[in-house]
């Protein structure tokens, strides 16, 4: 394989500061873009002259792997499985999926897992604009779906650092479109950034004021996507391959009939999906404690927007006609590009995000605390306090998970670890804080500290998710005073968590 | 304790201008929100970063009629008041309402706009009593409005 691991923080090259260009990349399911600012302009980069969509396939060709459209074997959609774990529906979507723990996928005789499958892509990316341009790519920001969740932000940085990119900063696809509408200059006002692309579905609503750019709350469907009218169109109508799906429906955006199929039928089959991010949307509104009426104004983005049947139904809505000059497909790219530019050289616009999903402790029967509630402005920081249940407990487990629900069966599991060297109280004189923190980025990292006795224990624990999607760590508290006891309070703790699984209880 | 007053330099009131609460939260952040660092050290990375937590942490409790209520009385060395056998005849009866599947936003809002006035009030006047009361209230008005949208929605996805 050619690929090249290079830690983030470095680049690629001998280069001197200044020399090299910062990017902007949407790496998309279906296709992925990359953009630039020349001479203050952002404008998208045809890397290898074939149009500047790139497709997210990688497939397997004599000089090996390649990205591109391609009529040999190939792995395409493979964004959707980007920090997923076995037990995902999702993974029913493909049938390359090879057996065993973690996530690979047959390619010829090679297995890749989705992120090497991105990072074939941004790295052909990367060299594209490289050789295109004779300068190092010095740093990109890349875009990811708003609802992304930890596991796939994780694995989208994962995917960087292989292909040899610097990430100046992940940010969510809703807000670089707002930001290639300039949306942050010339505006004030709530707008909604509605995107609905290949894959997945994202509202946003953000407020926009005096170069602020505030996102109020956003929402969406990680497996709600074109793809699904493909597969629905091909379906009904017995097509053996979903291509020849897409090319109707793209077709029937422009007429009125082509192969005998008529849009009225395109419609019928999209309208259940289109329902749904219909739906979504005013779930997001509600949230924010807003109407139909507060929204000044709606962007599309994403390919799918393309469709009038979407457009209208957007509009009926919202009850305006959204803005849509900027073609869906760039927008993305583009916006990433400004918001390059602007951190690479200074800008007067300020972007405030909020955490899409809620984060929160497993706690007695398996139900979930949350610490930190979805909409929440980055970066956040909150605490919790928990006290043991029973005398001499020397131990304590911490589940932390994502999402909505009120049971951990149905939330994401993001780490799981144990601390260990509690000292010996009664029950509910131990004090442990645990310390949720979330970075611009919407990364995690977790501390907990043991307050009672002031050892000031500590340790820090940001869910990495391996190439095996690996999502439990067991991690054992590290003690200054009781370092020399700690296998021994370690059998004693597990025994007593064998028995107990959760002793925690909210003080 | 963690003072949101203090992180905006505003003097502990209970009665707050959201328009230049926010005004003053973005004017701040366009100081600090560790973007404004991308290429500075890492110490000067760091500092930011703690910096707009605090700001965030501090706007989330001042925006919020509730939590800034809370806190004033936290300060006060005022307990939150942990039993009201009045009042919970009320909730019980609007959580039967609610299980029937009737749409009592309209109702709700009213009584949280009828309480928040009294939360204000209440603190105008610095009576504890009564200002824990309203927040006591309040709480669970939040709580069905909260339930009520769940229903709502779960009314219309099922249409």
């Amino acid at each position: 394989m050619l690929l090249q691991l290079v830690e983030p923080g470095q680049t690629s090259g001998p280069h001197a500061h200044g020399e090299g260009v910062v990017v902007g990349i949407d790496l998309g399911t279906t296709h992925s873009v990359v953009a630039l600012v020349q001479d203050n302009k952002p404008c998208v980069l045809d890397v290898e002259g074939k149009g500047p969509l790139i497709p997210s396939i990688v497939s397997l060709t004599e000089e090996g792997f390649t990205v591109g459209e391609s009529l040999n074997e190939k792995l395409s959609s493979t964004k959707r499985l980007m920090g997923r774990d076995r037990k995902d529906p999702i993974c029913s979507q493909f049938p390359q999926l090879t057996p065993g723990i973690g996530i690979r996928l047959q390619l010829g005789a090679h297995t890749l897992t989705p992120v090497e499958v991105a990072s074939h892509i941004l790295s052909y990316m990367k060299q594209g604009v490289e050789k295109r341009l004779g300068k190092p790519v010095e740093g990109a920001v890349i875009t990811v779906p708003a609802y992304f969740d930890e596991a796939a932000r994780v694995a989208t940085k994962q995917a960087a650092a292989l292909a040899g990119i610097r990430v100046l900063r992940l940010i969510n696809e809703p807000t670089a479109a707002a930001l290639a509408y300039g949306l942050e200059t010339g505006s004030e006002g709530i707008y909604g950034i509605y995107d609905f692309g290949g894959g997945t579905f994202d509202l946003s609503l953000l407020k926009l004021e005096n170069g602020v750019f505030q996102v109020l709350a956003t929402g969406g469907d990680l497996n709600l996507g074109g793809d699904d009218i493909d597969h629905a169109v091909a379906e009904h109508l017995k097509l053996r391959d979903v291509r020849h799906a897409r090319a109707l429906k793209e077709n029937l955006t422009e007429h009125n009939s082509f192969e005998g199929v008529m849009r009225n039928d395109l419609e019928a089959l999209a309208a259940p999906f289109v329902k749904r991010t219909i739906n979504i949307t005013g779930d997001v509104l509600q949230d924010a404690g807003l109407s139909v009426g507060d929204v000044k104004g709606v962007v599309l983005v994403g390919g799918m927007t393309r469709m009038p049947f979407v457009r209208q139904e957007v509009a009926a809505f919202f009850g305006k006609a959204p803005l849509c000059d900027i073609d869906p497909d760039q927008a993305v790219a583009l916006g990433a590009s400004l918001f390059a530019h602007g951190l690479r050289y200074g800008s007067d616009a300020l972007l405030l995000d909020v955490t899409p999903l809620s984060l929160g402790l497993e706690t007695i029967g398996g139900l979930v605390e949350k610490i930190i509630p979805r909409n929440t402005p980055l970066p956040a920081l909150a605490s919790q306090e928990f006290t043991t249940h029973q005398d001499g407990q020397g131990g304590m487990m911490i589940h932390v998970v994502q999402g909505e629900r009120e049971f951990v069966q149905d939330c994401r599991s993001l780490a799981q670890f144990d601390l260990f060297g509690l000292p010996p109280l009664p029950a509910g004189a131990a004090r442990v804080r645990v310390d949720f923190a979330v970075d611009v980025e919407g990364l995690l990292t977790v501390s907990a500290f043991e307050k009672t006795t002031g050892l000031s224990q500590h340790i820090e624990v940001r869910p990495s998710y391996g190439f095996d999607e690996k999502t439990l760590s067991d991690m054992i508290l590290e003690s200054q005073k009781y370092g020399k006891n700690d296998m021994q309070k370690r059998v004693k703790a597990e025994e007593k968590l064998k028995a107990e699984r959760l002793s925690l209880r909210i003080s | 304790m963690f003072d949101p007053f203090e992180v905006f330099g505003f003097e502990k009131h209970y009665s707050l201008d959201v328009d230049s609460l926010e005004k003053r939260y973005f004017e701040e952040q366009k100081k600090t929100h560790p973007d404004r660092f991308a290429l500075s050290s890492e110490a000067e990375k760091d500092d930011a970063l703690r910096k707009s937590t605090a700001l965030n942490q501090a706007y989330i409790i001042l925006k919020d009629p509730l939590q800034r209520a809370s806190f004033l009385l936290k300060v006060k060395g005022v307990e939150p008041l942990s039993h009201d056998p009045l009042f919970l005849g009320e909730v019980m009866e609007w959580n039967d309402r609610l299980e029937a599947g009737e749409d009592l936003s309209l109702e709700l809002r009213q009584e949280e706009e009828k309480l928040l006035k009294n939360l204000e009030t209440a603190f105008e006047e610095k009576d504890d009593e009564s200002a824990r009361v309203s927040l006591y209230r309040l709480t669970y008005v939040r709580k069905l409005l909260k339930d009520n949208l769940w229903i709502a929605s779960s009314l219309h996805s099922s249409q």
